[in-house]
């Protein structure tokens, strides 16, 4: 469980470029859900995930991991980093060793994994991200395609076993079917036991896998609750500067014709529904 | 008029990257090309403005042939590409869009006055004096688009320019740029991996492995969703909700595609 207990934070105070990123922020990220945060460019979404495994301090409040204080004198941050696993946006471009292997086995191996123990681990996170170890292991990351190399580099954190995966924009500049593979692998982490926690801004995504949203403008929580609320209880997709997807409309209509119109995540499931409707 | 006759590229023997391809763009006229990572669009992007040249075949440009003048191709076609970052070379933004159009050998006056009116009609005008590295994805973006447009080149070549944008920033491009080259008799080729983008394009060609799959407006692109699939190519939402209208209300055209009509005929 991760807690956020009035946290603000300012970058380059006393400069010209001092800028608010944080106002009095709290939440918690309980475990084994999906949240996802949400938010224009500038509304403090990504700063907030570098919070909650200790990769920046806020200038004031608390982040508390599984009960400890991140932020404290004698908190050891590696214990912190192997709870919270952050993957960070277009983590590819951060890949430094020659091969697969290596680039997943670093963080377990810094970690004190080594031998078989440390083969199976890397082993098992690259099957996680639909990814043949066998096949991949030798290759360079370089030279892979450029869904395959974001799915090495969550790998890389998967391998490290964290409770929580934290990602910011894990789909940017993924097409289609790529994206629906890194989506349905998530998801399956999710129900082995993970806690997943994602920035995007494709509301699409949101709406698919979503349980729970915050919403964030200008440093400040707008909205924290399920995702039916997020797009349905009010207009707080418009409230965030965001657009609501054509199959928010759709339903936004439908829920106002029919009382107890379900709630419904994809277009598929949507279009069943308006054939009952219908007929 | 853009020309691509049978045109075949490779990168290495005997894999083509493009095979057998064959479309045309008017002055003017505004077309999307679709396709999922690895297609070959990048690719095509290039061979259009000579920055590549064919294999076998030819791609001609207002009847010159790339492989006689690739020069005179880079003039009449601008590109911009996916990661502005990638792009500029000046300091401020006015220096950036101001440096092709010294290339180009444009007197100062006049170089100005096009610096002045594109971004303007950008809405970038108050970020002239800004870094470019300063600006957000968006924003950077309009700025290579502003660099390409002030050069007034005849055709317009976008590959993937709002990939790695929002939604928001997606929708505000797509929309400035096709009322801009409507407004200029601009032939644009729009190349782009999210068919959510195309639905409201008259003509979309699409690829798969370096080929041409279809060619058509949205209703022909999309009616077929196992041949979508297939190429790694999404249904959009709105086209699904279309066609279920269509089966129910057999007299629903494609003119209704867009998010408001197509609400009011829920």
């Amino acid at each position: 469980m991760i807690k956020l207990r009035e946290v603000s934070l300012t970058y380059d105070i006393g400069t010209i470029f001092q800028s608010t990123a944080l106002k009095n922020v709290s939440l918690e990220i309980r475990d084994k859900e999906i949240v996802s945060i949400v938010g224009r460019i500038g509304s403090g979404k990504s700063t907030l995930i570098q919070l909650f495994n200790g990769l920046i301090p806020p200038d004031s409040g608390k982040v508390i991991v599984d009960g400890i204080d991140v932020n404290a004198k004698n908190t050891n941050l590696k214990i912190i980093r192997r709870k919270v696993g952050l993957v960070f946006q277009y983590p590819e471009e951060q890949f430094f060793a020659e091969s697969v292997f290596d680039e997943v086995s670093f963080g377990p191996k810094n970690m004190g994994v080594s031998g078989d123990e440390l083969v199976q681990c890397v082993h098992s996170a690259l099957s996680d991200v639909g990814l043949n170890p066998e096949i991949v292991s030798n290759l360079s990351p370089f030279n892979l395609s450029g869904g395959e190399k974001r799915r090495v580099a969550i790998a890389s954190i998967i391998a490290m076993n964290p409770d929580t995966i934290v990602l910011d924009e894990p789909t940017s500049g993924l097409d289609y079917l790529n994206k629906k593979m890194l989506i349905s692998y998530l998801k399956r982490e999710n129900a082995k036991g993970k806690t997943l926690v994602f920035v995007t801004h494709n509301m699409e995504e949101v709406l698919e896998i979503a349980d729970r949203v915050i919403a964030m403008k200008n440093g400040e929580k707008i909205f924290d609750g399920p995702t039916e609320d997020f797009f349905f209880a009010g207009n707080f997709v418009e409230l965030a500067g965001l657009d609501a997807p054509f199959l928010v409309k759709a339903q936004r209509l439908m829920r106002k014709r029919y009382a107890n119109f379900p709630f419904c995540r994809t277009v598929d499931e949507f279009l069943k529904l308006l054939k009952e409707k219908y007929s | 008029m853009i020309r691509f006759e049978s045109v075949y590229f490779a990168y290495e023997k005997g894999k083509w990257a493009v095979e057998n391809l064959n479309f045309e763009i008017k002055k003017g006229e505004f077309v999307a090309l679709l396709g999922s990572n690895g297609s070959g669009k990048s690719t095509i992007a290039r061979l259009t403005d000579g920055l590549l040249l064919p294999n076998k075949g030819n791609v001609f440009v207002d009847g010159i042939n790339s492989k006689d003048s690739p020069d005179i191709l880079k003039s009449k076609v601008g590109i911009v590409f996916q990661n502005p970052d990638d792009q500029f070379v000046g300091t401020t933004v006015e220096e950036d869009i101001a440096f092709g159009l010294e290339n180009l050998n444009i007197e100062r006056k006049e170089a100005h006055r096009r610096v002045y009116e594109i971004t303007k009609r950008l809405g970038i005008f108050r970020y002239l004096k800004s870094s470019p590295s300063m600006l957000s994805g968006g924003e950077k973006q309009k700025v290579a688009i502003a660099g390409v447009l002030a050069m007034q080149p005849d055709y317009l070549v976008l590959d993937e320019v709002t990939a790695l944008l929002d939604p928001v920033s997606r929708k505000e491009i797509f929309n400035l740029v096709y009322t801009i080259a409507e407004e200029n008799n601009i032939g644009v080729l729009y190349i782009t991996h999210i068919s959510e983008e195309v639905v409201p394009v008259e003509r979309i060609i699409l690829i798969s492995n370096g080929e041409k799959i279809k060619e058509g407006g949205s209703e022909e692109i999309f009616s077929n969703y196992r041949l979508l699939e297939s190429v790694g190519v999404s249904v959009p939402a709105i086209f699904k909700v279309y066609s279920f209208l269509k089966r129910r209300k057999p007299d629903t055209s494609p003119k209704e595609l867009s998010e408001s009509t197509l609400l009011n005929k829920l």
